[in-house]
């Protein structure tokens, strides 16, 4: 039984026999490989090559406000501006060569996931402490604000979802939230569904009409009480990336929320930077754990970046390989 | 003196009613430090316990911090006159290569609300410019952030660079989305806080030991 990878990744996620786990690339990037070329990846050697890769791509439609706002609102009088600043019918907002690219994608065999909302505090224009101080205020004084705010960014991302997803069958949703702090998230859950993810509602709408199954929440640092109220809201997949890896432990997840939360990462990027003995208990003592409920891809919980050895990384990849294949 | 209604407001995010409340006690001739102390620190004290039992969060603590700081500015400067020292100086920063400034900034915060002295050198700060600074303001603490995992090892020198350089006497506190307190024990530091509210009792800690 040999699959493509979108087979193994749809029955994956569908809790369905497979050939093997889906093994996805960690994003690793140019420096990171020009560093490992002098450590022994040989030149013009590609890692695609030397381990199993299943190939996976991401749309990434114009979620910004276009033109940019010189200065994001801070009333509901000044929504408008915002309001049209996110014309969803601007094809520039589509990624480039669309008509070519959707021809593409439909005959694919890879996985590909439509990234659909960039999260709360990119959505209301958080780049930096002042814009941050901001919100927060705004959070606290002028609720109804932040209500509208996230409404219009929505019903915006629910557009563009409808867009791609008019054309293109996606096997999965992203939703990105970069929200965690080191030990929990910035917002409290009440707070988190109020403002948050009732805005969000539109765009799941839009994923339920159109039949994507799988709706991922990629958080970023320790977002774990945060998980119940996902789950009410339809999302069934976690990807939680850059996290402290004891409050994250996926196992303990797995235990708490069961199988209605699929799981994507789960592997400590620490133990990569660490070494072999570090990689070794990492891989064997989470991943079979995992494997056997289902619903799991195992992957490093973030960007591989040029402080892992490639004599680490080989180890490690060869590892997963040998574990998820025994 | 009275100091729970001031803690209310405090606790209630009110910023005119603790400033209006703090002038009431000064006009009636209450000690300025003893309001600072008795019910705008011990307000902040209550936050920090609200936050670390998970009642408060990041919205909740930063509001109340404004409130105390409207309170701050009724009594600094009855403060000044009174010649009252800070409860110790701390230099703050991002590490450099990292320019995230939201956790440091809301550390900052944190420390200042409790009554410490706090000298902010933004990010991306380099090694030298942190012990310089430790030296120009005769600090206590070189408080050190970063969110990115490809600055930790800068984290680590500046570390380092503190207690080779730094005299006996002045401690490092650690802080950011990827420090762990194993990585703070293993790189040397003295303290290591995973939030702003933690940041504060581990500043009293380390100051006083």
């Amino acid at each position: 039984m040999h699959m493509t990878s979108r087979e193994r990744f749809l029955k994956t996620m569908r809790y369905e026999k497979t050939d093997r786990v889906p093994y996805f690339e960690e994003g690793i990037r140019k420096d990171v490989i020009k560093a490992w070329r002098k450590q022994g990846l040989a030149k013009k050697r590609e890692l695609s090559e030397m381990f199993s890769t299943d190939r996976r791509e991401e749309i990434e439609t114009d979620l910004e406000p276009r033109p940019e706002l010189k200065k994001w609102p801070t009333s509901r009088n000044e929504l408008k501006v915002l309001r049209k600043s996110l014309n969803p019918d601007d094809s520039r907002r589509l990624p480039w060569k669309w008509s070519q690219r959707v021809r593409t994608w439909r005959a694919r065999d890879h996985v590909l996931m439509l990234r659909v909302h960039r999260g709360f505090f990119l959505s209301m224009g958080v780049y930096g402490w002042d814009r941050f101080s901001e919100v927060i205020r705004l959070l606290i004084k002028d609720p109804k604000y932040v209500h509208e705010a996230m409404a219009v960014q929505g019903e915006f991302a629910a557009r563009m979802a409808e867009r791609v997803l008019a054309e293109v069958e996606v096997d999965a949703a992203v939703f990105s939230e970069p929200i965690g702090g080191n030990d929990r998230p910035l917002l409290s859950p009440q707070m988190y569904e109020a403002f948050v993810l009732t805005s969000y509602q539109p765009v799941l709408d839009v994923l339920n009409r159109y039949g994507v199954e799988t709706v991922v929440l990629r958080t970023f640092a320790n977002a774990r009480i945060l998980i119940p109220s996902i789950l009410k809201w339809g999302f069934n997949c976690l990807w939680a990336c850059e996290v402290n890896i004891e409050a994250m432990d996926y196992r303990d997840l797995r235990r708490e929320f069961g199988p209605e939360l699929r799981l994507i990462g789960g592997i400590d990027l620490d133990a990569l930077r660490g070494g072999k003995e570090a990689i070794r208990r990492e891989v064997e003592e989470k991943v079979p754990l995992l494997l056997a409920g289902g619903g799991y891809i195992p992957l490093a919980d973030g960007r591989v970046r040029a402080d892992v050895p490639f004599e680490n990384y080989v180890y490690y990849r060869k590892l997963l390989e040998k574990v998820t294949r025994a | 003196m009275e100091a729970k209604a001031i803690i209310d407001a405090v606790l209630d995010f009110d910023q005119e009613k603790t400033a209006q409340l703090v002038r009431a006690h000064l006009d009636q001739g209450e000690d300025a430090f003893k309001i600072l102390d008795h019910a705008l620190i011990a307000a902040m004290d209550e936050v920090g316990r609200k936050f670390s039992a998970g009642v408060f969060f990041v919205p909740e603590m930063l509001m109340a911090a404004e409130a105390m700081h409207a309170g701050l500015e009724v009594l600094r400067p009855h403060l000044a006159r009174s010649d009252i020292k800070a409860k110790g100086t701390i230099v703050i920063g991002t590490v450099k290569g990292d320019i995230h400034d939201i956790g440091k900034n809301l550390v900052a915060m944190m420390l200042e609300c409790a009554g410490y002295s706090v000298i902010d050198l933004g990010v991306d700060v380099s090694k030298g410019k942190f012990l310089a600074a430790a030296k120009k303001y005769q600090a206590h603490i070189v408080a050190l952030s970063a969110l990115l995992t490809t600055t930790l090892a800068e984290m680590e020198a500046v570390v380092a660079d503190v207690r080779t350089k730094g005299g006996g006497s002045l401690k490092t506190l650690v802080g950011g989305a990827p420090v762990t307190a194993s990585f703070a024990a293993e790189i040397g530091a003295d303290g290591y806080s995973p939030d702003a509210a933690g940041a504060v009792s581990m500043a009293r800690r380390l100051i006083s030991a």
